[in-house]
């Protein structure tokens, strides 16, 4: 049986015992059997001794035995790592940080607590995933939207814990963003409400995020200061319609009035759905290109055929621009509709994105397991410009010449106010490929934060090189991180090295 | 002289009566009972030939046969597979691409089960197979000889081994499978899974 790290044998198997007393035998898993199923099928150490593996799990159902799992693990100083439901793919799925570490599974939470139709919210276990609650809202019946990523098959918490987004209507993109409320267990095992939450008797905890005084909420995403057991998240009421527009032009310098025109409109709010931008051409030079926004409008017929005349009028404004509407497709679907639509923009989870990516005769030799380096850069078609030609001018040098089969750049501007640079990474099982792919991406941090664009998330072996990026005033960032680390986790058991936060006794000097 | 290669063949050209016979009260006329731990359902990918050719042995078998489209498994997970598994661990099997058993195998984690037989089949442009049984195959009872002999008809040997299954002591606890990557291919070639995911 694995050791965690710096755990004696004795102190593990008091662990394991009092895990044992307070969630069941059968939820303890030590087995080498049942461990490796928290290994990072996307894993760029796969197999290799830097691999991030678990040295054993423990799923308990109910936040008392959260608490008992974190005091017994406090006080015998075993590292935990919780995770929800385990599918965080590409950014390192159910492995722990810190290797070693024992996964706190949480996914036998899965209770959908509320969902308040008329309020428009809903209240969840950590192991509710997006079917999850897309399930309980039509059999209920519920006239709301959740807002799945693609595939939509991860935990509701886990997803926004993690900075992660969907594809319907802002604000509810943002996942983190669109949440009320949180119940978090602390290191110690005692259990925090946050928000209006703590008020006992709370009516109104998923009415009011911000509650009284400081707001902690913020401490627990992307974090290690807490085992969240409770979210709220403000859900969409269905919307009568959604109809879209693409804005193009064929040349390169168009992108910049075309983005400014963009921003406009969803500042302003005339434009709320998940837009997109696609164009710039790959390879190597300045080149010409085309480029094309989408342009999704959610709302009330009538709003959405004005809007998007407003829309039209201001991308048209621009010479050269061509403006080109859509279906506009009332809901809810019809089966015809269903079958023709991207599921995610109306609210539908689903897996067929891997199906997408899988092999086909368009795509005969996909990437299947890969990371991605996301960079945000201005919203500016200034700085899409800038990024196209530093991937252009670095692809080789980063790649040590050699064809990897990097993908990018993806400008995804689904994020309210923001331009995230996708470069995508194919991960295998070739050891030699993967530290070339990880010497490449390493390449690509650096490059980036030379310019001032750093990762909004990162594959969890590279945290702490993204985190080393954020270095202001000598890293004061960090400093302030680990200062909270220290008085909430003193012992530094919860999630050691997540986003680049060391407990003290691991921290490198 | 027949030789082993047309005996094999023989045998998997006759193997709907041998499939339908091999489970217990299959007789005309008998309420089917399943084994324990025997295959109740098998995905289907639509879009390749053995796939399809399993899925027909696999209907004169008390075997409900699934289609999946385009390779998304998103309707029959959330119609049938899901709430399936959220009443009891159905043993599950499927002939598809791989990213099909990976979202399965991902899902059926949160479920208690887990892919208990997984083979490969890499069907080259011009029709010859070439196959991997990658874990559970001792416990099948079958072996890559076995896939070779029977040539074009290896859907039917994987068909036998899909309706036969049933649950048995020490059968291994795998960890993940590979199916979440996809190898690179010869042109032209397809790679398709047979897979079972079972409790354990």
């Amino acid at each position: 049986m694995a050791l965690p790290p710096n755990v004696s044998p004795t102190d593990f198997e008091a662990a394991l015992a009092a895990w044992r007393q307070a969630v069941g035998a059968e939820w303890v898993f030590t087995s080498d059997a049942d461990i490796a199923l928290y290994r990072d099928a996307y894993s760029p150490y796969w197999g290799e001794p830097e691999e991030r593996v678990a040295s054993a799990a423990v799923a308990p159902q109910t936040l008392e035995q959260v608490q008992a799992v974190v005091r017994a693990a406090n006080q015998h100083g075993v590292p935990l790592y919780p995770i929800s439901t385990g599918r965080n793919l590409a950014y390192g799925g159910s492995a722990p940080v810190y290797s070693g570490s024992v996964v706190l599974d949480l996914k036998r939470m899965n209770r959908v607590l509320e969902v308040n139709e008329r309020n428009a919210y809903a209240l969840v276990e950590p192991g509710v995933s997006y079917f999850d609650l897309y399930d309980h809202i039509t059999k209920a019946n519920l006239d709301v939207w959740i807002d799945p990523p693609d595939p939509g098959w991860g935990s509701v918490i886990g997803n926004a814990l993690d900075g992660g987004a969907g594809w319907t209507a802002s604000p509810f993109r943002d996942h983190f963003g669109s949440h009320c409320g949180m119940e978090v267990v602390l290191a110690n095992g005692e259990v925090v409400r946050t928000g209006m939450g703590a008020l006992p008797n709370s009516k109104s905890w998923q009415h009011n995020r911000w509650g009284f005084g400081p707001w902690v909420d913020g401490l627990f995403r992307q974090s290690n200061f807490g085992v969240v057991t409770k979210m709220g998240f403000y859900l969409m009421p269905r919307p009568e319609a959604l109809m879209s527009a693409t804005a193009s032009s064929a040349r390169d310098e168009d992108i910049v009035p075309m983005l400014d025109v963009l921003n406009l409109l969803e500042n302003q709010h005339v434009v709320n759905g998940s837009t997109a931008l696609f164009g710039g051409a790959a390879g190597p030079g300045p080149q010409s290109s085309a480029w094309t926004v989408t342009v999704p409008i959610y709302g009330p017929e009538e709003v959405v055929r004005a809007q998007m005349r407003y829309a039209k009028a201001k991308f048209t404004a621009i010479p050269g621009v061509n403006f080109l509407e859509g279906e506009l497709f009332r809901t809810p679907l019809s089966p015809q509709a269903l079958a023709r639509v991207r599921l995610v923009n109306f609210g539908i989870p689903n897996l067929s994105t891997f199906a997408m990516l899988g092999r086909s005769p368009t795509n005969p030799q996909p990437a299947g397991g890969h990371i991605d380096f996301s960079p945000i850069v201005p919203r500016t078609g200034e700085s899409v410009l800038e990024f196209k030609r530093f991937y252009n001018e670095n692809l080789s040098k980063v790649s040590g010449g050699e064809n990897l089969g990097i993908l990018g750049p993806v400008y995804m501007t689904c994020w309210d106010r923001t331009l995230v640079c996708l470069i995508m990474f194919p991960i295998g099982r070739d050891q030699v490929r993967n530290a070339k792919i990880r010497a490449a991406f390493e390449g690509w941090v650096h490059l980036a934060a030379e310019r001032g664009w750093a990762e909004y998330r990162a594959p969890a072996v590279f945290q702490d090189l993204v985190a080393d990026t954020y270095s202001y005033n000598n890293h004061s960032l960090r400093r302030l991180r680990e200062t909270i680390k220290d008085a909430v986790d003193p012992k530094g058991i919860l999630s050691a090295g997540r986003y680049g936060v060391w407990p003290r006794h691991l921290r490198k000097v | 002289m027949i030789n082993r290669r047309m005996f094999l063949e023989a045998a998997a050209a006759s193997a709907l009566p041998a499939i339908a016979s091999a489970r217990p009260g299959a007789a005309p006329g008998h309420t089917e009972i399943p084994a324990r731990g025997a295959v109740h359902t098998c995905l289907i990918d639509e879009r390749h030939a053995p796939a399809r050719t399993v899925g027909g042995r696999l209907r004169a078998t008390s075997v409900d046969v699934l289609t999946i489209h385009d390779g998304d498994v998103t309707q029959v997970w959330l119609q049938r597979v899901g709430p399936a598994w959220r009443r009891a661990p159905d043993t599950l099997a499927g002939v598809t691409a791989r990213p099909a058993l990976f979202c399965l195998e991902q899902l059926a984690r949160g479920c208690g089960l887990r892919v208990v037989f997984h083979a490969e089949h890499l069907v080259h442009e011009a029709g010859r197979t070439e196959h991997r049984l990658l874990r559970g195959a001792s416990a099948a009872g079958i072996c890559t000889l076995d896939l070779s002999l029977a040539g074009s008809l290896w859907p039917s040997r994987i068909a036998q081994v899909i309706a036969t299954y049933t649950d048995r002591a020490g059968q291994g606890r795998y960890g993940l499978s590979e199916a979440g990557l996809h190898p690179t291919l010869p042109p032209g070639a397809q790679l398709l899974t047979s897979w079972i995911i079972a409790a354990v």
